[in-house]
């Protein structure tokens, strides 16, 4: 599956925010996306799963355009989950994760044994035993975020765009997320995050976005910013990046 | 965790009815719940089981339509409460808050005004409830914000604009004999309710409240946000839609035969999410079982307490208005 964005542009209004921009994600890549705040990013995220109307270009999903797809045929190649989720009634994280079916079920059906099984290999395969009996508002902010990726993989959906799935998280769940989609990434699954932390971006992405002022100006691997002054340029100071002895990559502020 | 729900749902079904038949033999004339059974049997079966006219005739003619209408209200308004509570992702919002109690009650007060008989007055008020419901839709559609925050400020504003017709209604009323009837009919009562008003009301409620059960598993979606609700794939304006229109056509029949039965739509769901479960599979219908015990053994202390038939919208605030107390103290304790 390759999702294809063709000269998109996006207004609010009178507001310019995103620019002719042009970007591709295949199956199995993991990219990272950074930038100032306003640059853009949540904005591109809505745009991908139609939330928001672009003003101009094109979105498809193996030359099908998204915007002409029904939201439950959408719902089977994509899942957006956003930055914050707190239901005014938390379910519990196996109801949770049932949600995800909804896009295979008719209007006035419920899930029934076929789904509430698909839901057991997900906690098997995402490892949630221990929170799988839970409910929403008793589990940590990482676990909440590993049960609406499970949700996402319940659609079926094969890419997974998650705006700044990390923040509001301590750095140990941080990096347990990110490896965690990591995970589904080597099994074939295609993801685009949003991130402030340059640093989780360096060491958790096949691919590095860099946006700036409604376009991208940069697109490549972390390695190819090594030595160039791209985030210093981004963040307005100076930043190096490097690799680790162990042959990680790491951004260092000056 | 589901088959707990599920058997706790079970229960409440079960003492429905064991409240149903309890509640058939209470009154002046009073008869045991073995009775009850029978003169029931009897009056299905045309077999003789011992039972005497007099008791038939109070029983399956004078109680039994009063009961069915608690059942169904009760059932009804704790239901559509949940489905509103869901919809606009707030526990704290109750069946009239699109309004559509202030026009039910506008519509009835102008028919009592105009001195329609009972059957218009009910006809009358729900028209209005269903109308307002249109109106804050239209005028909702119009605007730009996100739908739920659009029903809820219009719903506001329009459930002001009806509050004070119904004042002025009352305003030039005749004093004497027009305004009391107004006023009672307002307070909430299912002392009038008979079996016409059922025949009005009792389909379309019926009928909301089955579209709402089968429809659960698609509300539950309705009360996370609206980014996740379409990523899963749900038309939420579509499910949005059918649910509003069915909580509030129960909400318009209530007013219009039974006036202001404020506090169950309210507190009903509460309880049976504390005690069943938040996945509207299993709360929703232990709502509609907690909800028409509930309003049926009020309404048995409204009719046998007193002397005096206390109007049932008054002693529905007795209780929920201290229990809502309650449930407050007991989240804010929860909180810290």
């Amino acid at each position: 599956m390759i999702l294809e964005i063709r000269n998109l542009s996006f207004s609010y209004r009178d507001n310019r925010v995103l620019n002719s921009l042009d970007l591709s994600i295949s199956d199995g890549e993991m990219i990272a996306l950074l930038g100032k705040n306003g640059a853009g990013k949540t904005t591109l995220l809505r745009l991908i799963p139609s939330f928001l109307r672009c003003t101009q270009g094109t979105i498809s999903i193996d030359s099908v355009p998204v915007k002409d797809m029904k939201l439950r045929e959408r719902a089977r190649f994509m899942a957006y989950i956003p930055q914050i989720t707190r239901s005014a009634f938390p379910y519990s994280v196996r109801t949770s994760i049932l949600m995800g079916a909804s896009n295979r079920l008719s209007m006035f059906q419920s899930p029934g044994r076929k789904e509430e099984q698909r839901v057991e290999q997900i906690i098997d395969l995402l490892n949630l035993h221990q929170i799988a009996d839970r409910n929403m508002d008793t589990i940590s902010g990482g676990e909440r975020q590993l049960v609406l990726i499970a949700r996402a993989l319940m659609q079926n959906a094969r890419l997974l765009i998650l705006d700044e799935p990390t923040s509001f998280l301590d750095y140990s769940n941080q990096l347990m997320v990110l490896e965690r989609i990591g995970d589904l990434v080597k099994k074939g699954y295609s993801c685009i995050y949003s991130t402030h932390n340059p640093d989780l971006a360096l060491g958790h992405s096949s691919r590095i976005v860099i946006m700036s002022e409604g376009h991208i100006s940069f697109d490549g691997s972390a390695g190819e910013l090594i030595g160039t002054d791209i985030l210093s340029k981004v963040y307005g100071r100076s930043i190096e990046v490097v690799r680790t002895e162990r042959g990680g990559i790491v951004c260092i502020p000056d | 965790m589901n088959a707990k729900a599920k058997s706790r749902v079970v229960v409440l079904g079960l003492v429905t009815v064991v409240v149903a038949i309890v509640s058939l033999g209470i009154g002046r004339y009073y008869i045991g719940p073995m009775g009850i059974v029978k003169v029931l049997l009897q009056g299905i079966s045309g077999r003789y089981y011992g039972m005497d006219k007099n008791a038939m005739a109070v029983v399956l003619h004078i109680r039994l339509p009063r009961i069915a209408a608690s059942m169904l209200l009760g059932a009804g308004l704790a239901i559509s409460g949940q489905t509103f509570q869901m919809v606009f992702r707030n526990p704290l919002v109750s069946p009239d808050v699109l309004g559509t109690s202030s026009a039910a009650s506008f519509g009835a007060s102008l028919a009592l005004l105009l001195g329609l008989s009972a059957l218009m007055v009910s006809i009358t008020a729900f028209i209005a409830g269903i109308a307002a419901l249109i109106l804050i839709y239209t005028i909702a559609s119009k605007t730009r914000r996100e739908q739920t925050l659009s029903l809820i400020l219009v719903g506001m504003v329009v459930s002001s604009l009806f509050s004070a017709s119904t004042s002025f209604v009352k305003l030039i009323a005749d004093p004497n004999n027009v305004l009391p009837a107004i006023t009672y009919f307002l307070m909430g009562s299912l002392s009038g309710v008979g079996s016409g008003d059922l025949a009005l009301v009792g389909f379309p409620v019926l009928v909301s409240i089955v579209v709402l059960l089968v429809l659960s598993w698609k509300i539950n979606l309705l009360s996370l946000s609206e980014d996740e609700a379409r990523s899963i794939g749900v038309n939420t304006r579509l499910v949005r839609a059918v649910a509003i229109v069915c909580a509030t056509v129960i909400t318009a029949s209530s007013v219009a035969v039974a006036g202001n039965i404020g506090w169950v739509g309210l507190i009903i769901p509460h309880i049976s999410r504390m005690l069943v479960s938040n996945d509207a599979r299993y709360s929703f219908p232990s709502s509609v079982f907690f909800g028409a015990s509930f309003l049926t053994l009020v309404d048995c202390v409204s009719r046998a307490a007193s002397m005096v038939e206390i109007p049932i919208g008054i002693l529905t605030a007795f209780i929920g208005a201290p229990f809502f107390l309650f449930l407050l103290f007991r989240e804010v304790r929860y909180d810290s």
